[in-house]
């Protein structure tokens, strides 16, 4: 018994030395249920999370990593091996020799030979023979002399698992555990542990892999209980189709289109399944599927939510996602929860964080009971880590030092409580940054961030109250903004080839002023504006602003009267365009050209490349006309013309209009048309 | 199909039951893991794919001839005639063909679209398997893996009540 206690002494040191999640799939009960099937996975974990941090694998020679390598080498000799699922203890010896064989033979500038001293390099296909050769060269004698050597202390640990695992390699048989109880195996685990508890484990990355693989078998094996006479070997992933037990990665392919729900139920599907699940990447909880309706109350739908979640967290303890994605409608009794929340997705290494807590009522509570982003939680890594972030209803004050977070790709921000100091701040630092939304953030200043931002393609700020906006942004192609009208700056932006604006009331000669430095090299524009009727109305001569706008859609909101001056001007400084669509909205009533009225004739100026006009809200009052007459005129390449008399926006609050007679509209429109529209252009009426 | 011009690099893919595939490097590329190894140099003479034998890898091969010019960055003279809707339409027909295979061979496929690392091939193997186990009682799920039910009734009770809400 006291050899036992030094044993678990040992496991608990390494345990202690390791990262929590290499090691615990879930507490060790678990494990001697089903020992080698999370050991496996483990093993598989373990190792590739090393090559993912570069720690101990940084070498080029290996192709695609060095993971997919050591997969397909233990695959190959499981195979050349013919060995079979009841023999588990052989499949993690070989994943271990393949992990020790692969260092040595790839490893030519390090003294990566300390592990196995003396002994000539290998190839990678010898992987059998080295081990077999490794025994041949250890006398038992030397195991007493290694443990003296002390720049040397993890060789006899190595030598006597190669040992065993070559002795149990050359049975060709499976590990029975009743000859584990009383056999050397249990000597040779109480050794190592013993010697890793004297000893510690030193900085060496490569040698404390190598313990921890080892000491997952052991400690397996010890933490396991009586043996159950009816409980059948374990085969590795049993019954699974070939092509997904061997691969991981196909698994994690399946599980990561599947819905947590859908995945989670697979667990009920065999022993097998039982914790399969849980190589899906994502954990994703959305309140309304995962609760179902809401028919007790906001109290217990709370509470029901809650408990899922930490009990779905409590079973993927341990091992490491992509993502965590929280759905649900804010409760006061949350917060202690999606702080524990972040810390899984601190500890399980996610890179993809989404807090949508925004109530769904039409009625917006104040901000104040928003959830405080916890900064204080994320260490230095998970900082570096985390790629996307997603929030919705939450307060968002980075703490004064903050640095931002310098591999972030996409930051979508709604509704959430930002300062306008701290964040133009943050965003300087947010270096890799490719999509940025924010929706409702109030930043009631301006926002102007100075560091570049060479990787930004997606800009949009919507209803953000800012007073100006500057970004440094050489690669930008989208950018989306509604609110007031600003000062823009995002002249570096000149691959900024999209864009979609929307102002509150403002006049075209305003929104020209704003856009035409901002938007030089656009290609396609959707504006939406109220229009302002001018002072003045008059036709301006702007010089060619959008030289390369091609594409132009223009919702246009007309509470006063259409000044169609201001709107031909408005074109007059894209001459380029090629698709032109104007969508018309009028809240009040307007008088239809019934009796013939003077149109007025514009000056000519041509739109060569014009093609298609598609016109909706068209009510054929007087300035309507005038300008289709005038777009007609002057668009002699227009192959199609559609011209619809109802709305295809209507602003919220108005019902479509039933006055208009569309006859009348498609009388008017024709007979001002006849004889100016080209044979070769299309007309619809609709 | 156009034919095979003078000037394209060949790649040789050699299976493991010793046939010989001659395609054009940009099919072969297909594959990221292939295109790894012609990026790294490490292509010169014949690939040898392990683990796929000659029957799959004719079928993977196939997938990536006909997927090539629409993701191919000189396809684009080839669809300038076509539109690229009717051609991807086109395409998920000639997709749904392709996947009307037995079990085995579909399992074949997904093991060699992950270790050729080719992500439309994968995904369109898989989906079987996601549909299936989306879309079916655990029963059926069962006998579409031919994976037996080996809980005691209680252990099953203990896993659904685990996490009840997934099977509401």
């Amino acid at each position: 018994m006291g050899n036992m206690l030094t044993v678990m002494l040992g496991t608990t040191a390494v345990v202690d030395h390791c990262h929590p999640r290499q090691l615990h799939p879930g507490g060790s009960s678990r494990i001697a249920g089903h020992q080698f099937e999370p050991l496996s996975i483990l093993a598989f974990r373990a190792i590739s999370e090393h090559i993912g941090r570069s720690e101990a694998f940084c070498r080029k020679q290996i192709l695609n990593g060095r993971f997919q390598l050591l997969t397909i080498l233990v695959c190959g000799a499981i195979r050349s091996e013919g060995i079979t699922a009841n023999d588990p203890f052989k499949l993690c010896g070989i994943l271990i020799c393949g992990v020790l064989s692969d260092y040595i033979s790839h490893d030519a500038e390090e003294p990566a030979t300390d592990l196995l001293g003396d002994l000539p390099e290998f190839g990678m296909g010898n992987i059998l023979n080295f081990t077999t050769t490794v025994a041949d060269h250890c006398h038992p004698r030397q195991l007493r002399i290694g443990s003296g050597t002390v720049s040397r202390q993890l060789e006899p640990l190595s030598i006597l698992a190669f040992r065993a695992l070559c002795k149990h390699i050359q049975q060709h048989e499976a590990f029975h555990r009743k000859r584990i109880a009383n056999g050397q195996f249990q000597l040779l685990s109480i050794l190592l542990c013993g010697v890793i508890h004297a000893k510690g484990i030193i900085g060496n990355d490569r040698c404390k892999l190598c313990c921890i693989l080892i000491c997952g078998v052991i400690s397996d094996y010890i933490h396991h209980g009586p043996i159950d006479a009816h409980e059948s070997a374990i085969d590795l992933f049993g019954d699974l189709p070939e092509a997904l037990r061997q691969n991981l990665g196909v698994l994690c392919t399946i599980f990561s289109k599947l819905s947590l729900k859908e995945a989670v139920r697979t667990s009920a599907v065999s022993r097998k399944w039982r914790y399969l699940w849980t190589v899906c990447p994502k954990l994703s909880f959305d309140g309304s599927t995962i609760c179902g309706n809401n028919r007790y109350g906001k109290q217990v739908y709370a509470l029901a939510f809650i408990r899922i979640v930490n009990r779905v967290l409590a079973q993927c303890r341990g091992k490491l996602f992509e993502e965590l994605a929280i759905k649900i409608d804010l409760n006061r009794m949350f917060v202690e929860h999606l702080n524990n929340w972040v810390r899984f997705a601190v500890s399980s290494s996610a890179k993809t964080l989404v807090f949508d807590l925004a109530p769904q009522e039409h009625q917006l509570p104040g901000r104040d009971g928003q959830y405080k982003f916890p900064f204080e939680l994320l260490d230095k890594d998970s900082v570096h880590r985390l790629q996307k972030i997603h929030l919705s209803f939450v307060d968002f004050q980075p703490p004064m030092q903050f640095s931002g977070f310098p591999n972030l790709r996409k930051l979508d921000l709604n509704l959430v409580n930002v300062n306008g100091k701290d964040i133009p701040h943050m965003l300087s630092n947010c270096c890799n940054l490719e999509w940025l939304s924010m929706v409702r953030c109030h930043l009631n200043g301006e926002l102007k961030v100075n560091g570049p931002l060479p990787h930004l393609l997606h800009l949009k700020l919507v209803y953000c109250d800012v007073t100006s906006i500057a970004f440094d942004t050489v690669n930008l192609a989208t950018f989306i903004y509604k609110g007031r009208k600003v000062p823009i700056d995002l002249n570096k932006s000149l691959e900024l080839v999209c864009a979609d604006i929307w102002f509150s009331t403002v006049t075209f000669e305003r929104a020209i002023t704003l856009l035409g430095k901002v938007l030089k090299n656009v290609q396609h524009l959707t504006l939406d504006m109220d229009c302002k009727p001018p002072e003045i109305p008059r036709l301006m001569h702007y010089r060619c602003m959008f030289s390369k706008m091609t594409y132009l859609q223009l919702r246009l909101v007309y509470v006063e009267g259409l000044d169609v001056l201001s709107l031909v001007s408005f074109l007059r400084s894209a001459p380029f365009i090629e698709k032109l669509e104007l969508h018309f909205c009028f809240p009040g009533y307007i008088h239809l050209v019934q009796e013939p009225e003077s149109i007025r004739k514009l000056p000519e100026c041509l739109f060569n490349n014009l093609k298609s006009l598609h016109v909706t809200g068209f009510k054929a009052c007087t300035g309507q006309v005038e300008f289709l007459m005038h777009m007609v005129e002057n668009a002699p390449a227009l192959e199609g013309l559609t011209i619809d008399q109802s709305e295809k926006y209507l602003l919220e609050g108005h019902k479509k209009d039933a006055k208009t007679v569309i006859d009348l509209v498609h009388r008017t429109a024709k007979k001002y048309l006849e004889g100016k529209i080209s044979p070769r252009c299309i007309l619809m009426l609709l | 199909m156009a034919t095979r011009e003078a000037g394209k690099k060949m790649i040789m893919l050699k299976s493991p039951d010793g046939m010989e595939f001659e395609v054009e490097e940009a099919v072969a590329m297909e594959s990221q893991t292939i295109r790894k190894m012609i990026e790294d140099d490490c292509a010169d003479t014949a690939i040898l794919i392990p683990n796929i034998n000659s029957k799959i890898l004719s079928r993977v091969i196939e997938y990536c001839n006909k997927h090539v010019p629409t993701t191919g960055a000189t396809g684009a003279a080839a669809s300038d005639t076509v539109a690229p809707a009717a051609l991807a339409e086109d395409l998920k027909i000639w997709d749904a063909e392709f996947i009307k295979v037995n079990r085995a061979t579909r399992f074949d496929l997904i093991q060699a679209a992950s270790y050729l690392n080719i992500k439309g091939l994968l995904d369109l193997t898989s989906q079987t398997t996601i549909d299936t186990i989306s879309d079916n009682s655990l029963e059926e799920i069962r006998s579409f893996l031919s994976t037996k039910n080996d809980y005691l009734p209680e252990e099953e009770q203990t896993i659904r009540r685990e996490n009840q809400w997934a099977f509401q």
